[in-house]
């Protein structure tokens, strides 16, 4: 009798254990990652994939045109098959197959792949760390010595390369040097006009063109309707009031020898006062803290607001004219405002040596990759990558100057997009944006008056890793942006000095601002 | 697992041993290989990949195998439990899950048993696939439908108030921070109330309708049937959902709270997977995240096996284990 | 069947007192209100997206299309792509929620049974994995191992059971009467045949309930696509969808990237999105009412007993 029951008692464990070993086998195989070999449970259960897809074996035979993998991301979702990959694998002889995720997935992708060592041959590099870590693993082709297989490539990037600290012991990361969009001051040119009102140019001058743009019925509609402006939460809404006052929001400025955050600029409460001001008197659209993105836009589509800080390729050029309700689309200006002390500026931006792209190590045809990226960044790939193929998608009318229309269903932006036009730009954007020349001329204008009218000197460009802001960065901003929301929100101006005081202690102990400030003004020293 | 040790040790006096074991072997072998793909799918989909936890330990960058990761200990651990912001989040995570469990566990239990009681075909339909519509719609759509409603300004609020003749200011109870978490927790019940629903429904109609001829005859009325049959016959499933719900305590709705959250009501709502999310924002942290997440399996395994032996102990019957 | 549910209701109704009559008008009134305000949402989304953008501009609630308009749709539709990531999701719903039904009742029926040696151990295995996983990067890994990436067997194997749905379909079973099993085993049947003939048949409402779950998850995930599939001709409407209206998303920064479909154009993204929510949830409203068969039906256990 006991004896049967030990049996028993064996069998089953056996049966467990016979399960476990089965699939402890396939855990191990799966772990070290450096065996192929294939568990075989999961042939079991599982039937085999029965339709592999070539993407991930490259066969790279002579003769034939190699096969380059890119990866990267924007919001746009292109066909499979497209004009513009079929034109540039026929350009580059080469054949491309290149995947195109979401933005706000792209570095999951990356970060996934790099683990798996299956990078594609040419992807993004999205930051720093995000450089470091894969020249760190060995994961990055070093470049060196292959400069002149990619002349139009090295040509954009010279200056660049050895800023980025992943190129300490070669070339792994091509900064893009990409200089992003700086903020204007969009203002109802044509509101201007109906109140027979002057372009202001200071702070007292621009409260008053506001209150006109609320009170004064500036659309002549007899309806009281209107604000002075429109705004979300973001401390950009007042760009131009905060660069009044010298202070380059969101950037590292210089304070008595020490580098530390623009919130404790000495002039932060006045511009923080003005602000209040204008929100008390109800110039500004009152759901700034809650408004979704969109519905912010939404406020200067249909003529509720009379002005929007941010980059004038929205206002004057992207949302042109189809995005405006009424029947005359509104006209801007992009006034300059100087603050007491007679400065004034937007958030400097500085070219991006943090962000780039990168060439894989596994990759079979260094050659033909570095053929394909060099021919994106000659005027023709360019031109290829934002307006697709001459004589088919578009024709150029006056090539010198960029001028150009699209043709036939090209013309259709979603006809356009679902053929891979516009969309592949982002894997690479060089220092001379080809962007820019498609914008209309005000835009152009305006985008080279706000670059111009940044907060250069004022701000500290800082595109290195710094150790207290890598582990406390997302802590110090968030006491930033709360203290920044309850400035703004507070009952009375009496307030907001204990406010700022309490947030600002917070920000040196909880955040470690203090820790910060040390190291990163090391840093701005030793650079000198 | 007691009920197993519990029965085995009662059921061989029902039929000698040898017997019994055969007939059980000649039977079960076939149950065996029934469970068979569903135990190798979980180990090998679910146990295979889980020394992941271990990058909790270790200081984990991408490049690197995960083995080959440096071990640094509970440094992770110690690092997040010195966070200020942290210890605020986790603070709010227990109390909005609290709430929600309290405001939101009984709801579909109530909205299915009202459910039972229509009599129509048609209507019982309508509103069996009403309750889960909102499920199909995203926090995003569902934030933007809370600000057309709630804005001062602009919203629905605003026209009622005008409608009855009030032209004062409106708060804004979207960046109100005691607003804030009622907000959090009506639209968490009204959004996940249909899918809790479905799965009572399907348990109630599993009741044997005999039990209801029964009490009928007996003299029951819908009050009395519902009370002594529908609830006590549903109660298992009660438990069960019960137990997942307190397991999930640490986890208070990331995509809820994300397009919910504004820096005025952040310090109020601001919970312990929006805050790691912010963390990797910065710099990809796969160790303080993965730590994170290990200390919020952790509590929740403890909250399960806690609920589950109290279950026990009141009702021998329930429990998931 | 039908004959039993009409008889027990007209003895309800000649038993009726008048606090039930009231209850009965109080339930219908709640409910009515349950309906309206679970509905709302929807409808608001889907008369938004056949409003014209510029007239919805203005903000606040739908109760009917403003300035009615199809523009959105057209633009939607007119692309290639929408179709061939249809039809990946649907193949992908339907096979994986086949698969997932199958694997989760062949593991819930032996958890369901006493007799079962080990039930508790094992309920404590797959219950760990409803706690505890390894996270993305050891998951990737696995599938690259297994040769999943990149087919489409990577949408429906990693995810063909989960633990929260077997637990619930375990639970159900064990509700159902011991006693019919017990006289399908005296007349010979072994347990797979248990479990077509007897078990799963009595089993139709929570069948139906863990369809739509499946259902619902494989029609809405997404990230299997981003991760493991670079094949555009592999990829899912959500994904596809996503990336339409992911302007608000990672680059929105800068707004000279407007998404595709909407870019320049009269087309708000908030139309858009609104589309693209009413493109993907329509197919799955009208499935669900063939699954709400399964819950009427009522189960005459006695009647089978008998």
């Amino acid at each position: 009798m006991k004896a049967k029951k030990l049996i028993a008692l064996v069998l089953s464990v056996v049966m467990v254990l016979l399960l476990f070993s089965a699939c402890g086998g396939g855990g191990t195989t799966s772990t070290s990652g450096t065996t192929s070999q294939n568990s075989t449970p999961a042939d079991t259960s599982t039937p085999e994939s029965s339709a592999p897809t070539q993407s991930q074996t490259t066969t790279d035979d002579e003769g034939e045109a190699p096969v380059i993998t890119i990866l990267s991301d924007g919001d746009n979702t292109p066909n499979a098959d497209n004009l513009v990959v079929r034109e540039l694998s026929e350009r580059t002889n080469t054949k491309i197959e290149w995947t195109y995720v979401a933005g706000s997935e792209a570095e999951e992708k990356r970060s996934v792949m790099a683990a798996g060592d299956n990078l594609p041959d040419l992807f993004e590099i999205g930051s720093l760390s995000e450089g470091m870590d894969f020249m760190n693993g060995g994961l990055l082709y070093d470049l060196t010595g292959l400069e002149d297989k990619a002349p139009n490539l090295f040509a954009n990037a010279a200056d660049l390369l050895d800023l980025a600290p992943a190129n300490a012991n070669g070339i792994y990361v091509i900064p893009s040097g990409e200089l992003t969009y700086a903020d204007n001051l969009n203002l109802r040119k044509d509101w201007l006009d109906n109140l027979n009102m002057a372009e202001p140019t200071n702070l007292d001058e621009l409260y008053d063109v506001y209150y006109a743009f609320t009170y004064n019925d500036p659309d002549g509609d007899g309806v009281d309707d209107t604000f002075g402006l429109c705004a979300n939460s973001s401390i950009r809404s007042f760009d131009t009031i905060f660069g009044a006052y010298g202070i380059p929001i969101g950037e590292n400025i210089l304070l008595d020898g020490t580098v530390t955050t623009y919130a404790k600029h000495p002039h932060y409460l006045d511009a923080i006062k003005y602000v209040r001001k204008l929100m008390a008197d109800g110039l500004v659209e009152p759901d700034w803290l809650t408004i979704p993105n969109m519905d912010m836009f939404g406020k200067l589509w249909n003529g509720t607001a009379g002005a929007i800080e941010w980059e004038c390729v929205g206002p004057t050029n992207n949302w042109m004219p189809g995005r405006y309700t009424e029947e005359t689309p509104p006209e801007f200006c992009f006034p300059i405002i100087e603050g007491p002390e007679g400065k004034h500026g937007v958030q400097a931006k500085f070219p991006s040596v943090s962000t780039g792209v990168a060439i894989s190590s596994k990759t079979k045809d260094i050659d033909a990759v570095l053929r394909v990226l060099d021919y994106l960044c000659t005027d023709e790939g360019k031109a290829l990558l934002y307006l697709g193929v001459e004589g088919t998608s578009f024709n150029w009318t006056d090539k010198d100057n960029y001028q150009f229309e699209y043709l036939g269903d090209y013309q259709d932006s979603t006809y356009q997009r679902s053929d891979g036009i516009y969309v592949y730009f982002w894997l690479y954007k060089t220092k001379d944006p080809f962007e820019i020349h498609t914008l209309n001329e005000q835009t152009q204008e305006g985008v080279a008056q706000a670059w111009d009218n940044m907060l250069t000197d004022e701000a500290i460009d800082c595109q290195v890793d710094i150790q207290a802001r890598i582990d406390y960065g997302s802590d110090m901003d968030a006491i930033i942006d709360e203290m920044y929301a309850a400035l703004l929100t507070a009952d009375s101006d009496d307030q907001l000095q204990s406010i700022y005081d309490e947030h600002i202690s917070r920000w040196e102990t909880e955040g470690h601002g203090t820790e910060w400030e040390q190291e990163i003004t090391e840093w701005y020293n030793s650079t000198k | 697992m007691s009920k197993m040790s519990k029965s085995s040790i009662k059921s061989p006096e029902k039929a000698p041993f040898s017997s019994r074991f055969l007939r059980v072997m000649r039977m079960d072998w076939m149950l065996y290989l029934m469970f068979l793909p569903g135990l190798l799918y979980i180990l090998i989909f679910k146990y295979a990949p889980i020394y992941g936890v271990s990058i909790a330990f270790k200081d984990y960058r991408i490049g690197m195998s995960i083995f080959e990761a440096p071990f640094v200990g509970w440094k992770h651990f110690v690092d997040l439990f010195n966070r200020a912001a942290f210890l605020r989040a986790l603070k709010n995570n227990i109390f909005i899950s609290l709430e929600k469990l309290i405001f939101g566990f009984p709801f579909p239990i109530i909205l299915s048993l009202m459910i039972n009681e229509i009599r129509g075909g048609r209507t019982k339909k309508l509103v069996q696939t009403s309750v889960i519509l909102p499920n199909f719609v995203s926090w995003v759509v569902v934030y933007g439908l809370f600000y057309a409603i709630l804005s001062p300004n602009s919203g629905v609020i605003r026209d009622f108030a005008n409608l009855i003749g009030y032209q004062g200011s409106l708060p804004n109870l979207l960046a109100s921070p005691s607003a804030a978490r009622p907000i959090i927790i009506i639209s968490h019940v009204w959004k996940g109330a249909g899918m809790g629903t479905i799965v009572y429904l399907a348990a109630i109609t599993g009741i044997d309708q005999g039990l209801y001829e029964a009490a009928a005859i007996d003299g029951a009325g819908r009050w009395k049937q519902m009370w002594h049959i529908t609830l006590p016959c549903i109660r298992t499933t009660i438990i069960v959902l019960l137990i997942f719900r307190v397991g999930e305590m640490m986890y208070a709705g990331f995509d809820q709270v994300f397009v919910f959250s504004n820096d005025a009501i952040v310090s109020q709502i601001d919970i312990i997977d929006t805050y790691v999310y912010k963390l990797g924002l910065q710099e990809r942290k796969f160790g303080l995240s993965t730590a994170a997440g290990l200390f919020q399996s952790f509590t929740g395994l403890i909250l399960v096996l806690a609920t589950n032996a109290i279950a026990k102990k009141v009702d021998p019957e329930s429990g998931i284990m | 069947m039908k004959k039993g549910t009409k008889k027990t209701r007209s003895s309800y109704l000649s038993r009726t007192t008048r606090g039930e009559r009231i209850g009965r008008v109080v339930n219908g009134f709640f409910l009515l209100l349950i309906v309206l305000v679970t509905v709302y949402p929807f409808w608001h989304v889907v008369m938004y997206s056949l409003s014209d953008s510029h007239a919805s501009m203005s903000g606040g609630v739908f109760l009917w299309p403003r300035d009615f308009s199809l523009l959105s749709y057209q633009q939607l539709l007119s692309t290639r792509q929408l179709y061939i990531s249809y039809r990946n999701t649907i193949l992908k719903t339907l096979v994986g929620t086949v698969i997932a039904l199958v694997i989760t009742s062949m593991t819930a029926y032996p958890l369901s049974l006493k007799r079962f040696k080990g039930r508790g151990f094992f309920s404590m295995l797959i219950f760990f994995t409803m706690l505890f996983s390894g996270g993305m990067i050891p998951t990737y890994l696995l599938i690259r191992d297994l040769h999943l990436l990149d087919t489409f067997w990577v949408y429906v194997l990693p995810g063909a059971m989960s633990a929260y749905n077997m637990f619930i379909l375990r639970n159900f079973f064990q509700s159902i009467p011991p006693s019919l099993e017990e006289s399908a085993l005296l007349d010979g049947a072994n347990p797979f045949q248990v479990l077509i003939h007897i078990v799963l048949p009595l089993s139709g409402p929570a069948l139906a309930a863990l369809a739509m779950f499946y259902g619902v998850g494989l029609w809405n995930g997404y990230m299997d696509n981003v991760l493991y599939v670079n094949d555009q001709n592999l990829q899912l409407l959500q994904n596809y969808l996503r990336q339409l209206i992911a302007a608000a998303g990672a680059k929105s920064g800068t707004v000279s990237e407007m998404s595709d479909i909407s870019a320049a154009s009269r087309l708000t993204e908030e139309t858009v999105k609104m589309t693209v929510i009413s493109v993907s949830v329509i197919p799955v409203l009208i499935v669900y009412p063939f699954l709400q068969k399964y819950y009427t039906k009522g189960v005459m256990v006695g009647s089978v007993k008998g």
